[in-house]
Formats: C-alpha cells, structure tokens, sequence
C-alpha cells in the first residue's frame, strides 16, 4: 500500500488491508464507528468492539477504486477531548504511519477512504 | 497513395512510445521541451499550408516522445518519493510529481489535438504502450481528463456545499494531512449535473446534520450540601459528571467558589495515567469507575488556589460510589437502543452514498478514469492553495472560504462541465437510476436519520431521568470542634413518579471520631434527611444559542443532632424548609438565589429566615457561547 495522502492509498491486487479505529478519552460516552465499503455495509471483525477493526481483501483490477465511507459519532455529552485514531495498514507500506483523527471538534465526519488499485 | 496525416500521426505516435522506440530515443525530456517551443513560435514569414503540414507532424512526434520521456521522469520521482517516504522531503517530491503528471495531461491533449483523435484514445493508446510494470504508479491511469482550471459554482446544492465546507475548514485548522470527503463531492457533484431532474431533487435535501452533541449535561458542583458556602441543603448523587470533568481536564479537577477549593477526581481517572485512555482501558478498570472522591479545602490564599490544598486547611474529604442506575450513554440499555435503531439509518445513509458511487464507477472505465484524476486534481490544488502566502496570512474563516473555492470551482470545471457537456456520457440507464433511485433513496436516508436525532435527544433526556442511587461517605475535619463522619445513600429520580419534578433524597447517619463527653457528644452525632423537588423552566434573559434553563427546586430537611439533648438554649430537632433558584442571564453568567426557614440551627434554638443570593459565570458556558458566536 502506497500513501498519496491520509484519506487516498495506492493498493494491489489481492493485498489485504486493515482499518483499525481506536476511539479514545471517550470515557462513559457512546462511541459508534459506522462503514460501508463499496455501497455495502461494512462490519467490523468480531471481538473488535472496543476498537473497531475493519478488513478486506483488494479484490478490483487495476485502475479501479475500493471506496470506503464511515460516519463516526459524538453523542451528547461527550468528552470536548474525545477522538477516533483510525489506523490503516496493508501490506509493505510506503509513506506510512497511515490514517488519521477524527475529533470532536472536526467538522467532517464521515471521511471516505479510497484505494486505487495499481497493479 | 499517399497516406493520412491523421493515420500517420497516431502511427507515428504509438511507434515512439514502443518499448523498442523508447531505447533508441533516451533524448533528454528538456531538449524535447525546448525543441516543441521553438516549433511552437510563431512564424516570421507566413507558412504555406504543406509546411503548416510537417510542422504539426514534426510536433506530434515530439510530443509522443515527450509523452514517453515524462512517464520515465515520473517513474524516476515515484521511486525517490517511495525512498523519502516519512521524511521532510517527500513534500517537495510530491511538488514535483504533481507538476510532471499536470505536464503529462497538456502533453496528452495537444496530442490529440494534433492527431485529430479524441483523448480517451491517446490515453489508451499511451496507457496500453506505455505500462512499464507493477510499480510504476502513474503510468497505468488513463489520463484522460487532464486537470482544468476551475471556474465559478455559484449555485452549487447544499449537500455538496457543505461537505467540501466540511473538508475546508478541516484543512484550514489542520485536523489531518488530508482531504477528506473526495467520494462524496463527487457523488454529489455527479448528480447535479446527470439531469435538470437531478440536480432539482438534489436541490431540494437539507445538508446533514449529524447525530452529534446537542445538550450541555448537568453539572454538579463539588463540596457537600452542608459545607460552609453550599447554598443548597441537599446532596445530589451527581457522579457521571464528577468522572467526566475529572478525566476531561486531568487526572484532578479543581473548582473554587472563593471560600472553598474543592479538588475531585475518580478512581478511574487515577488508574488511566499513563495509559492511553481508550475504550478497552476502560472496560478493564471495571468498578473504578463507579467511585469518585473530592476534597474541600478552606482559601486563605487567594492568589494561588492549589497553595490552599495543604492538611491544614482540609476541611472535608468524601468518596462517592455509585451502586445503581447508570445514566451513562455506555450503559448496555442505550447501546441496545443505539445498535437497535439509530445505527442502521447511519448504515442506510452510507450505502445511499456508497451504492451509487460504486454502481457509477463500475458503469464505465471513463468515470473510474475521472474519479482517479479528478481526486489527484483536487489534492494537489488544495496543497498548492495553502503554500500560497495570501492564505497563510489568512484568519481561519479566510482560508476555510479560499479551500472551498478551490474545490467548489475545479468540481465544476473537471465534473460537472464534463458530464454536462458530454465529455463523459451517463447512459439513460445510470441517468434514470439517479432520478428514480439514488436521489430519493438518499432523500428517505437523511429524512430517517433527521427523525431519529429528535428520538436520540429525548433518549439521552429520558437517560438522564432514569434512577441514580450512591453511597457518600465524608470525612469531617472541625479545626474548633471535634472531627466526624457522615455516612449517606442518595437517591435520584428525574420524571417519575412526581411527574415533570425531579425527587431527590439523602438519608445519613454521622458519627464522631473522639467524641467530647464534656461537650454531650457521644459515638452517634446526627442522623439527618433530606428530600427535594426540582424543576426547570425557559429563561427569558439568555441568548438565542445558550440553552440554559432557570432552575429551582424546594428543599425540606430534617436532623436530629444528638449532642443538643438536654442542653440548656439548644434543640435536638432542626428542621428546614428552602427554596433554591437560580437564573441564567447572558454569557455564562447567572444568578444563585436561595431564601432558608430554620426552626433552629445547631447552635441555637432560634428559628429564622436566612438569604443567600450572588453571581455565578460559568467560564465554560462562556467559552461555549462565544465560539457559537465566532461559528468556528
């Protein structure tokens, strides 16, 4: 997986790749991490519930694009230093550490994550 | 006979990018540059229609090469940028790259130009010849949409208004190296400009709100009800709040009223120093997060409050635990809610998003081609916006207008244009798809989603009514007296069964360490009870966005203070009766008023009326209503 920035990665056939939300300082507060990768919905892997750990394998040819969308919530009351760490990873990463934060205080929400596959 | 220019050219063209060409012609990229601009001037004398003729051939092929020696260039700094990776200097390269895959996009269309072929096919003839392998990053994209410059969309839907908003103030205040929300500008992009039926009902959603913070939580203030300048004569079980400040501000939170410094924490907010405070850490402290404890400390030293927090100056210090009822938006109830209902409208709005976009994308090579370019389009403008020195002297408003202008203009020059213009065809199929489908399913999404928000605040409201019982001990410290402790279960109901009143009720038990036989003070001080009824009501005095309600509540209270038996001036049974207000006025500030009756007090049998009143500012109301107001 090669970075072109924190929401765009290059990506080959076949690899697999993982997105991995840490939600932190969220204390008592409801945290929810929603996706959909390529206009399904995507689910996280079981036993992930605290940090939500999303995967899939680059099934596309070369030239085409994995589209992943996610919504990640504040409930009322949360913690003003609440934050989503989301952490994406493939195989010989180039230009990582890859991902991003999604704090309270972002305006954009719902990031979408594309992977263009290259080969 | 003789053959076609046209023919020729394109023949000419994929020749010289062929493997075998590109050996025998390694001219450098600069000479070839040099070389097109020296054709590319203007004529001294006036050309004849044949030298017209070679002088476009001779440009063509100078192009197909340059074509070839940029896709090596690119190739060269795709392979430094892979080894700079994670270092300072991979901006620059980065710089580079754009610069050289915009220069290979003009190449590409003066080619077609030249050959009188379209670009889809120059790029695919390019694309099919020019692949040099895996690892090649650049190379295998059609280009057939080079990046134009952008031009004004004034009337852009809200929906995509505010996404690209969205994603420019989060680079204007630098929340991640990275434009977020690309896929969604295109999708909306892409419907506006599929049909005037579209673009009329993507005109017509509301830009989403998101399920997020709509409410100020209660606060409660530290110290118990009977400490020196408690204005109240009832304790609340207020726990939820005590973890949160804590956590939220350190390990210790720290609130003075002036005559007290109170100093709170949890158990929780101890055991997280040092760790990451995730949602796993926070499943394993386990109880440690139902107990909470403070400590009161009497301010002789005005000028630095924490000076105050020595033994000496200790007035009271207590441990709260919480043993039922969980008001918390964690508690298995609200999750099953959460998961229940709200979590599949989220779900359904993303696939409203996702579907389309992936039914658009696999309708056609050209669309994926758009979307690659178009992204790498915006990316790299926006990079080249915030390098620009006007925007670096920019408030935070200026740049937010500066990168939605960069991203609403090139929208409409790279997507909107070409799907209107038919540069790039949506068939009828895609077409009706988006009139009958995509639009109406989003429209249903976003009208659940706005549903469900009205639902969720009455949840939370309902969460924060249920049942709250704890258990608070307190530590007394009597520098004139002698030292106790009180024991006592708190008890909360919001809209139960006194309906749109809040119960709460105390019942303790207080004991003295040592007691003083000559001052009548056995084991057993006080036992005391306590209920209250509160309610809120709208504030006519606040602003529009301060959501701060008038409170009060009536306080009736019983102790019985055993020392005071037989005792000559003196009653065993206190009673009080009080009413507590306070009124909320403008920026944080608000007005605590309370009017006491005592049929005695612990010193004297005389009953009386006691006021209290003053001015309260709440510094983080204050924050709050000022950044409403600055709309940041």
């Amino acid at each position: 997986m090669n970075k072109i920035d924190a929401f765009a990665y290059e990506v080959h056939h076949n690899e697999s790749i993982v997105v991995e939300v840490t939600p932190t300082n969220f204390n008592d507060s409801l945290f929810s991490v929603r996706a959909n990768l390529d206009g399904k919905t995507w689910t996280p892997e079981p036993d992930s519930d605290n940090a939500p750990r999303f995967e899939f394998t680059v099934g596309k040819e070369v030239n085409d694009i994995h589209t992943a969308l996610f919504e990640f919530t504040f409930i009322a009351g949360s913690p003003e230093n609440a934050f989503y760490d989301v952490v994406v990873s493939g195989e010989d990463d180039e230009g990582c550490p890859c991902g991003f934060k999604i704090r309270k205080t972002a305006a954009n929400k719902e990031p979408g994550i594309e992977f263009t596959v290259i080969a | 006979m003789k053959p076609h220019p046209t023919i020729a050219a394109v023949l000419a063209l994929v020749l010289c990018i062929c493997p075998l060409c590109v050996a025998q012609t390694s001219v450098d990229c600069d000479t070839l540059r040099e070389k097109i601009n020296t054709l590319k001037a203007p004529p001294t004398t006036e050309e004849s229609a044949s030298t017209r003729q070679v002088k476009n051939k001779a440009l063509a092929d100078l192009y197909a090469q340059l074509l070839t020696c940029i896709d090596g260039e690119i190739k060269a700094v795709t392979d430094i940028r892979n080894t700079v990776a994670g270092t300072n200097a991979v901006e620059a390269v980065d710089k580079k790259l754009g610069e050289l895959r915009d220069e290979r996009a003009s190449v590409v269309a003066e080619l077609a130009q030249r050959t009188g072929t379209n670009i889809a096919n120059v790029a695919a003839s390019v694309s099919a010849a020019a692949s040099t392998g895996p690892g090649n990053t650049f190379t295998q994209t059609q280009t057939n949409f080079p990046c134009v410059p952008g031009e004004a969309y004034p009337d852009a839907p809200p929906l995509l208004t505010d996404i690209v908003g969205k994603a420019a103030l989060d680079i204007a205040t630098s929340q991640n190296p990275g434009l977020s929300g690309i896929p969604n500008m295109f999708l909306y992009t892409t419907i506006d400009a599929a049909s005037p039926t579209s673009s009329e009902l993507l005109r017509g959603l509301e830009a989403y709100q998101y399920l997020s913070e709509t409410a100020r939580t209660d606060k409660q203030l530290g110290g118990s009800s009977n400490s020196n300048a408690a204005v109240s004569a009832i304790e609340k079980p207020g726990f939820v709040s005590l973890l949160g400040l804590a956590v939220e501000h350190g390990a210790i939170d720290k609130k003075t009223d002036g005559t007290n410094l109170t100093l709170s924490t949890s158990l929780y907010s101890l055991y997280v120093i040092g760790k990451e405070n995730t949602a796993e850490t926070y499943q394993q402290a386990g109880v440690l997060n139902r107990i909470g404890a403070a400590a009161t400390f009497a301010v002789d030293n005005t000028t630095d409050d924490l000076a105050n927090a020595r033994r000496n100056n200790l007035s009271q210090w207590s441990v709260k635990a919480r043993l039922f009822g969980d008001r918390s938006t964690r508690s298995k109830q609200f999750q099953k809610k959460w998961n229940d209902e709200i979590a599949p409208l989220i779900d359904a709005r993303l696939e409203a998003l996702g579907a389309p976009l992936e039914e658009l994308t696999e309708s056609s090579a050209d669309y994926k081609s758009l979307r690659t370019q178009v992204a790498n389009c915006l990316r790299r403008n926006v990079v080249k916006r915030t390098e620009d020195t006007d925007y670096k002297a920019a408030t935070t408003e200026g740049r937010t207008k500066m990168i939605t202008d960069v991203l609403l203009s090139l929208l409409r020059s790279n997507v909107y244009n070409r799907i209107k213009t038919g540069q790039l065809q949506l068939s009828d199929k895609i077409v009706t798809a988006v009139e009958t489908r995509y639009v109406p399913n989003l429209k249903a999404a976003l009208d659940n989603l706005k549903k469900a928000g009205g639902e969720l605040d009455k949840a939370i409201e309902d969460l924060k009514a249920g049942p709250l019982a704890t258990f608070a001990y307190t530590n007394f410290r009597i520098p004139t007296g002698s030292d106790y402790s009180e024991t006592k279960f708190l008890f909360e109901q919001d809209k139960g069964f006194f309906g749109p009143l809040k119960l709460t009720g105390n019942v303790g038990l207080s004991f003295y360490h040592r007691p003083d036989h000559t001052l009548n003070q056995d084991r057993v001080r006080d036992f005391s009870t306590a209920l209250s009824f509160s309610g809120t009501s709208d504030s006519p005095f606040t602003e529009a966005e301060n959501k701060s309600k008038i409170t009060y509540s009536f306080v009736g209270r019983y102790q019985r203070l055993f020392e005071n038996r037989r005792v000559l001036g003196r009653t065993a049974d206190i009673g009080t009766l009080q009413f507590v207000t306070e009124i909320p006025l403008f920026k944080g500030l608000s007005l605590p008023f309370s009017v006491t009756y005592s049929s005695a007090t612990e010193e004297e049998k005389k009953q009386g009326f006691r006021f209290n009143f003053g001015t309260r500012l709440d510094m983080d109301k204050l924050f709050d209503l000022l950044k409403a107001n600055s709309n940041f």
